[in-house]
């Protein structure tokens, strides 16, 4: 839904001109404001004119009375063009004052009724309050919705009257005890975060090799302990090699035949083969030599077809170009793009081969971003840390929930819904996929209820689970041990059943 | 024409990540564009006055000027350049005055540019979340994800900072993020003078018990028609001031602050037994002072979490009306009468909390005139995540094998098999998480393809057979081709013990 995306864009385009789509309505306010002062101007050097042009006739002795009286009679005239201009021009700034006024309002109105009236008419973060969730009292009320300039809008305000009492009933200690916790979990968590995806931007100034140094610096910017920052140090230093066009440390860092290895190989030899500098470019020999070499032996048979597909067509074109070198106008800078190059070096069509720059830019940032991504995933795998912040797995969570609890608001205040649990949400979350499998989660058929340590799941001879309770209720009211599966025909007998337990792997 | 049920109750059908809307989006964030906007009213309104307040002296003046130059001169010889020169005095003033307009609209103009400017980056930063969803390009949805995560980070960083603007964390974290050390993208997204000029007059309430910086912003605030929140907020202010002044034995400027500003609310029947304490605290404090200890806070009467979430608004507004309500301070502190004899009722005037309670009457005061939500809403998302993510499992998965020295296979299956990423189940969302209710759901959430082997547990077969085969490729564990490692119990069963299951 973008209902009110396309209002906000079209309402900020009337803030505009509309013959200037980069100027504020308040710029024909300038214009015509500069307007009037530069005709003042005019009209004060005509004034001035008017005083040289009699000094020129009183002193002018040659002409006579009658032409001097024709000339000031000329100046009496000016005169009154003047006054009349003066006054003309006025009133065109206060009527073009007006109206710039005017539009600036209306497009204000509109801005407020089409937009700020929308994203304040239906619910708010706050609807879905923080006591809510923690059992706590904050003491701060959450019923107000202001909108607008408090003194321009007092129309749309809509104060409850009980609100002034309502910010004094917090003053509880053990409460605020509680919000302080929470905030000194959620803040070692956001060290966490910070640490995770700061690292690749430290300043340049921060020697990388050093880890007091990066110690040090997140310590004094950020107040984090060593024990968090440090678990990325090798993460960001070989990041920051990768950067700098220096794979080794990552290659060596890199197991042997993973695809993070193949890869960075990829990333060297596309640098290799790159002509950054047209005068000169890495021999031919060398790029060759590192293909044999630096990937060792049982790498390159393992990944031969890979090689094959990525690697050679590549070296193909590299060594047309060699040939070609002489013809060096023939090659033009024309940047491709990565699927297109792709398609080039397969191309017979020599001519367009030739013109195709051989590695762009473009593509070796691809691959070092493809890289740099391999290498952070395995980076954390190795180093048992979560390749995405907890913090924003659980936030992303948070948002996406956020309209299912607003909807559980919303019809619980229409319908007046009773709910079982407490211990529960009422409501069903669909999260995805990256969010959804971090444990398994078995819902017993005939329960309806998710099996927990004191209710595990049970395996019946059928292979059909269900809960502990559900067993012990068909168990409960048979003499002999036999029962029948509620899900098939097979019957089933107690000394037959087994426990068992699901394992996310 | 927007059916706020349409956003409410249908989710959008076929989203990447079952993410809310844009527009829902747009709703959560509604202060990105209010604020601005506001600001914008501000220039209307500043635009409007300068105008007003000189066009009636530039009419005057033209007219004065026209009706000189319109003196009718009879002869030519009755010719006064005297009229001229002052016309042209007068002119110049007009100029002037003129001029100083333009450079007023002038600097309008350009506070104007910025702020539409950052109305565009606004627009343009929930138009980049539409387009990732349109294209589906789940990379680009989880960075602009990623994106507004860091916002909230930087938000909750800047509210809770102890520290002077300068050194605050959360504005340092983004434009390093963003590789940005000149400020430029943050102020696009974040309106972070706002929330630091409440992080700093919250600070100087809390933690120095100065209110010089609240009266300042409350003075400079306070444009008539005042609501009713505000003239209590400026009651309380005022009434703190005078007990301060009360503690340090400073009897004459609290008369004085009693006579030039509580006196104002004497009339007003929410305050009147708050005057009237606040004359009897002159008479009885040294009385107080000596007997004054900490008073004992009463735990809030539990509620279950649902009561809180649906009869919220219900409870907040019987609390202040009924006096059977015994849970905290206020109830007290309302029901209080002068002829009550009980002096300990005035202790509460003189206990801290009441800059705790005056700091929240700020901060509700101050986020509403803004239209920002008055608790973090980093706190309030993580709550609602925590909540959505918790498994029955959570929290007592925890420790696997604790032996101290783990074979080479213990360890590669620690590390590489169990090792459990859940965030919920994470060491710094633990404790937060356990006071927090379980998500509910309809349906199991399992693997493809499960088979329990002979001791009862359950797999994903491929899963299972793909942990053997690197096993065996990384010479860790030797295994037979029809053989499998249990990682839970490290048992070998062979592939033909496989029971394929049928949990649903
Ligand atoms: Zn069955
Ligand atoms: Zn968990």
């Amino acid at each position: 839904m973008t209902e009110l995306l396309e209002s906000i864009q079209k309402e900020i385009e009337g803030f505009s001109l509309p013959d200037k789509p980069s100027e504020p309505l308040i710029k024909q306010c300038l214009i015509d404001t500069h307007d009037f002062k530069t005709q003042l101007k005019k009209l004060k050097a005509h004034l001035n004119k008017n005083i040289q042009d009699y000094d020129k006739i009183n002193k002018d002795s040659s002409t006579s009375k009658d032409s001097k009286d024709i000339q000031i009679e000329k100046l009496l005239k000016k005169r009154l063009i003047i006054s009349d201009k003066l006054v003309k021009s006025q009133k065109q700034w206060d009527h073009s004052n007006k109206k710039n006024t005017k539009a600036i309002h209306q497009q204000n109105s509109r801005f407020k009724k089409n937009v700020i009236h929308k994203l304040y008419s239906d619910f708010k973060l706050d609807d879905i309050s923080l006591e809510t969730f923690y059992n706590i009292n904050t003491g701060k009320s959450n019923k107000k919705s202001h909108l607008g300039d408090s003194s321009i809008d007092n129309e749309i305000k809509n104060i409850d009257d009980d609100d002034y009492s309502n910010g004094i009933r917090n003053g509880n200690i053990k409460n605020r005890m509680d919000l302080i916790e929470i905030k000194s979990h959620v803040n070692s968590a956001i060290d966490f975060h910070i640490s995770r995806y700061i690292i690749e931007n430290l300043p340049i100034d921060i020697n990388l090799n050093d880890t007091n140094s990066m110690t040090n610096y997140l310590k004094n910017t950020y107040n984090i302990d060593e024990n968090t920052s440090s678990q990325f140090f090798q993460m960001g230093k070989l990041i920051h090699d990768m950067k700098n066009t220096n794979f080794d440390s990552c290659i060596n860092w890199a197991k042997p035949n993973s695809n993070l290895h193949f890869e960075l190989y990829l990333l060297k030899f596309l640098n290799l083969a790159k002509d950054s500098n047209p005068n000169s470019p890495t021999p031919i020999v060398e790029i060759i030599n590192f293909l044999q070499n630096g990937f060792g032996q049982d790498s390159l048979v393992l990944k031969f077809n890979q090689i094959l597909l990525k690697i050679s067509p590549l070296l193909t074109q590299l060594l047309l170009n060699e040939n070609n070198k002489n013809n060096a106008d023939l090659v033009e800078d024309t940047p491709v793009e990565e699927n297109s190059s792709k398609s080039t070096y397969i191309n017979k069509d020599e001519k367009l081969m030739k013109k195709a720059i051989l590695v762009t830019n473009n593509v070796i940032n691809k691959q070092l971003q493809k890289c740099v991504s391999l290498f952070t995933k395995e980076y954390c795998q190795r180093n048992k840390l979560s390749f995405d912040s907890p913090l924003f797995l659980i936030t992303l969570s948070g948002i996406i929930s956020f309209s299912d609890f607003i909807r559980c608001k919303l019809i619980k205040s229409v319908k007046n819904v009773g709910w079982s649990t407490t211990d529960e949400l009422p409501f069903n979350v669909d999260l995805p996929d990256m969010l959804s499998h971090f444990h398994p989660i078995f819902i017993c058929p005939v329960q309806k209820e998710e099996t927990t340590r004191e209710n595990p799941p049970y395996s019946l001879p059928c292979h059909h689970v269900i809960c502990k309770k559900a067993l012990d209720r068909l168990t409960k009211n048979t003499s002999n041990t036999t029962f029948r599966c509620p899900y098939c025909p097979a019957t089933a007998s107690l000394s037959r059943v087994q426990k068992v337990r699901f394992i996310m792997l | 024409m927007i059916n706020s049920k349409d956003i409410l109750l249908h989710k959008e059908p076929n989203t990447l990540l079952n993410e809310p809307s844009v527009d829902f989006h747009l709703i959560l964030n509604q202060q990105l564009f209010n604020i601005p906007f506001n600001l914008l009213l501000k220039n209307e309104s500043i635009l409007y006055n300068t105008l007003e307040s000189h066009q009636l002296q530039i009419k005057s003046i033209s007219q004065e000027i026209s009706k000189l130059l319109q003196k009718k001169e009879k002869l030519p010889s009755t010719f006064d350049k005297q009229v001229e020169i002052t016309a042209v005095d007068k002119i110049t003033l007009l100029i002037n005055t003129v001029d100083s307009i333009e450079k007023s609209i002038k600097s309008i103009y350009n506070h104007d540019l910025q702020l539409i400017l950052t109305l565009k980056k606004r627009y343009e930063f929930f138009n980049n979340l539409k387009l990732a969803k349109e294209t589906r390009k789940q990379n680009a949805l989880i960075d602009w994800y990623q994106n507004l995560t860091n916002l909230l980070i930087t938000d909750y960083l800047i509210r809770n900072s102890n520290g002077t603007p300068t050194s605050n964390k959360g504005i340092k974290f983004f434009n390093q993020l963003h590789n940005d050390p000149n400020n430029i993208i943050s102020t696009h997204l974040l309106d972070s003078d706002i929330l630091i000029t409440s992080n700093q007059i919250s600070n100087s309430l809390l933690i120095n018990h100065d209110l010089s910086l609240l009266i300042n912003w409350i003075e400079t605030n306070s444009h008539p028609p005042l609501s009713k929140s505000f003239k209590n907020l400026i009651f309380q202010s005022r009434f703190q001031q005078f007990i301060e002044l009360i503690k340090q034995n400073d009897i004459s400027n609290a008369i004085h602050c009693y006579q030039i500003h509580l006196i104002n609310f004497i009339d007003d029947p929410t305050h009147f037994n708050n005057v009237k304490a606040a004359s009897g605290l002159l008479i009885f404090y040294p009385f107080l002072k000596s007997s004054l200890s900490s008073s004992n806070d009463s735990a809030i009467t539990s509620t279950t979490y649902f009561d809180r979430i649906f009869h919220k608004n219900l409870k907040s507004k019987s609390l202040s009306s009924s006096s059977s309500s015994s849970s905290s301070t206020i109830s007290n502190f309302h029901n209080f009468k002068l002829n009550n004899n009980d002096l300990s009722i005035y202790k509460h005037l003189l206990h801290d909390n009441r800059w705790l309670q005056l700091n929240d009457f700020f901060l509700s005061e101050y986020y509403s005139i803004y239209g920002i939500s008055v608790n973090d809403p980093l706190l309030i998302y993580l709550s609602l995540g925590i909540s959505s993510l918790k498994t029955k499992e959570c929290l007592i998965h925890g420790s696997t094998s604790t032996s101290t020295t783990p074979s080479q296979v213990q360890s590669y299956i620690n590390d590489n098999v169990l090792n459990n990423k859940c965030p919920v189940c994470n060491n710094d969302f633990k404790s937060i998480a356990s006071q927090l209710p379980f998500a509910h759901h309809d349906n199991s959430i399992l693997f493809d393809n499960p088979i329990m082997l002979p001791n009862g547990n359950i797999f994903d077969s491929n899963k299972l057979t793909q942990l053997t085969s690197q096993l065996k490729r990384q010479n860790i564990y030797h295994l037979n081709d029809d053989q499998v490692l249990d990682p839970i119990e490290l048992k070998v069963f062979n592939k033909d013990q496989f029971v394929t299951m049928y949990p649903t």
